[in-house]
């Protein structure tokens, strides 16, 4: 197994005292929650911080844990506890406040045994132990056209059960899932009884689903509507004109009104993603002005100079 | 390993679905009391007047786990708590909105 630095995690000297630690750990821990941190490896950070924090701040396990670095840890590096070696914190046998399921060979070798549950449960602790299935977190990527039309997706879960010794082995766990209509980014989808198993006849966990709509090529969602920037011509925002737009459910023919102004917004009504109510679709005008290529271009150009009366900079009165 | 297969029909969290009092604490997990105290202090906002009609949103499920994570966690009181959770789901709003206007003024000026 590999030596865990617990001072370097918590950014802390060798010498720290209690309370140095305890400040560390708490701007630390409110950095990485994974409820408030937006960072991809912040779950990950925040159990690696409280497997730290659970060695650091019990001062006999802090004194082992310095024995064993003085020994000869290195972070990173295999590491084997001296021959004989007996941790005296007596953490053995006895619960504490931090759920160790997922800490690591390292805490789990040397402080103690493996405990099954919820990274966050703090269910009871009987003799006649039952504890609830661990809700599974998972996020799940979904096009814009999968929201729409609903589509069906398999997933692989690791999750744990318990072997016939009653000891937490890994598990995986292959679902077929029904994506709904509609679904947006950031969405909640629930299984319920999906998560991990139970202990002694408690329920099976929860499996939560975080919808990420993954970005497309033209279209733009925001909750259930989209918005798309149109290319018109001057010609057609000038005159009016009529012209096909994409939607997810195809392409339909929009009215633009003449005398269009670019950054001008116009409503597909329920052309969104389908709900209750469905969302809409936003038509962003944009208008796009030819490239001059010959000298035929040049000249209706020099014509519209030499004709119309038009200034675009009256709003900045010059 | 064990690969299980079957289809499954998904719920989604929204703030439509009502479930009372009691409903609520069974999909929590969760003691009547701890959530009554969660609603005297504005962490979960259910509809309805008293106890008896209070209806909680399915999505209110996911702010009370948050809610239980943040204070185990981070030491927080529950008004403070429900401070967090607030501006949280406010940060979120804005993030979605900045993407939304980012990518509508990429495509604005890129033009491809």
């Amino acid at each position: 197994m590999k030596f865990v630095d617990y001072y370097k995690i918590m950014g802390v000297e060798e010498d720290a005292s209690a309370e140095d630690i305890k400040k560390a750990y708490r701007r630390l821990a409110r950095k990485y929650h994974p409820d408030v941190s937006k960072e991809s490896n912040a779950e990950a950070k925040f159990k690696e911080l409280g497997e730290a924090y659970e060695v650091l701040k019990d001062p006999e396990k802090r004194t082992e844990y310095d024995e064993l670095r003085r020994y000869g840890g290195v972070a990173g590096e295999e590491f084997t506890p001296p021959p004989g070696w007996q941790p005296h914190a007596g953490s053995r046998g006895g619960f504490t406040d931090a759920d160790a399921a997922h800490f690591s060979d390292f805490f789990e070798t040397l402080f103690g045994n493996s405990r099954h549950g919820s990274h966050y449960s703090t269910a009871s602790r009987g003799s006649t132990f039952a504890m609830r299935g661990e809700d599974i977190h998972y996020r799940i990527p979904v096009s814009l056209e999968e929201s729409y039309d609903g589509a069906t997706r398999n997933i692989s879960l690791h999750t744990h059960r318990l072997d016939q010794r009653g000891q937490a082995v890994p598990d995986i766990k292959t679902l077929t899932i029904k994506i709904p209509k509609g679904v947006t980014d950031g969405q909640k989808i629930r299984l319920r009884g999906q998560g991990g198993s139970g202990i002694g006849g408690a329920p099976d966990g929860d499996l939560y689903l975080e919808v990420e709509l993954t970005p497309h090529r033209h279209f733009i969602a925001e909750n259930r509507d989209i918005t798309l920037i149109l290319p018109i011509s001057p010609w057609e925002a000038a005159l009016g004109a009529t012209v096909q737009v994409p939607t997810l459910s195809g392409l339909v023919n929009l009215t633009i009104p003449a005398n269009a102004k670019a950054g001008q917004k116009l409503r597909l009504k329920g052309k969104g993603l389908p709900g209750k109510p469905a969302g809409d679709q936003y038509v962003v005008l944009q208008i796009v002005i030819p490239e001059v290529k010959s000298d035929a271009d040049r000249a209706l150009f020099k014509d519209m100079q030499e004709k119309m009366t038009f200034n675009p900079r009256t709003r900045l009165g010059v | 390993m064990s690969p299980k297969t079957h289809a499954h029909s998904p719920e989604i969290l929204s703030d439509s679905v009502g479930y009372n009092l009691q409903e609520f604490c069974e999909l929590c997990v969760a003691d009547a009391q701890r959530v009554v105290e969660m609603v005297e202090l504005g962490v979960l906002e259910p509809a309805g007047e008293n106890q008896n009609e209070w209806r909680f949103s399915a999505y209110s499920i996911m702010r009370f786990q948050k809610a239980q994570r943040l204070q185990h966690d981070l030491e927080i009181d529950l008004p403070g708590v429900a401070l967090s959770l607030d501006l949280l789901e406010s940060i979120e709003s804005l993030q979605k909105q900045v993407r939304s206007l980012q990518e509508q003024i990429r495509q604005l000026l890129g033009s491809k």
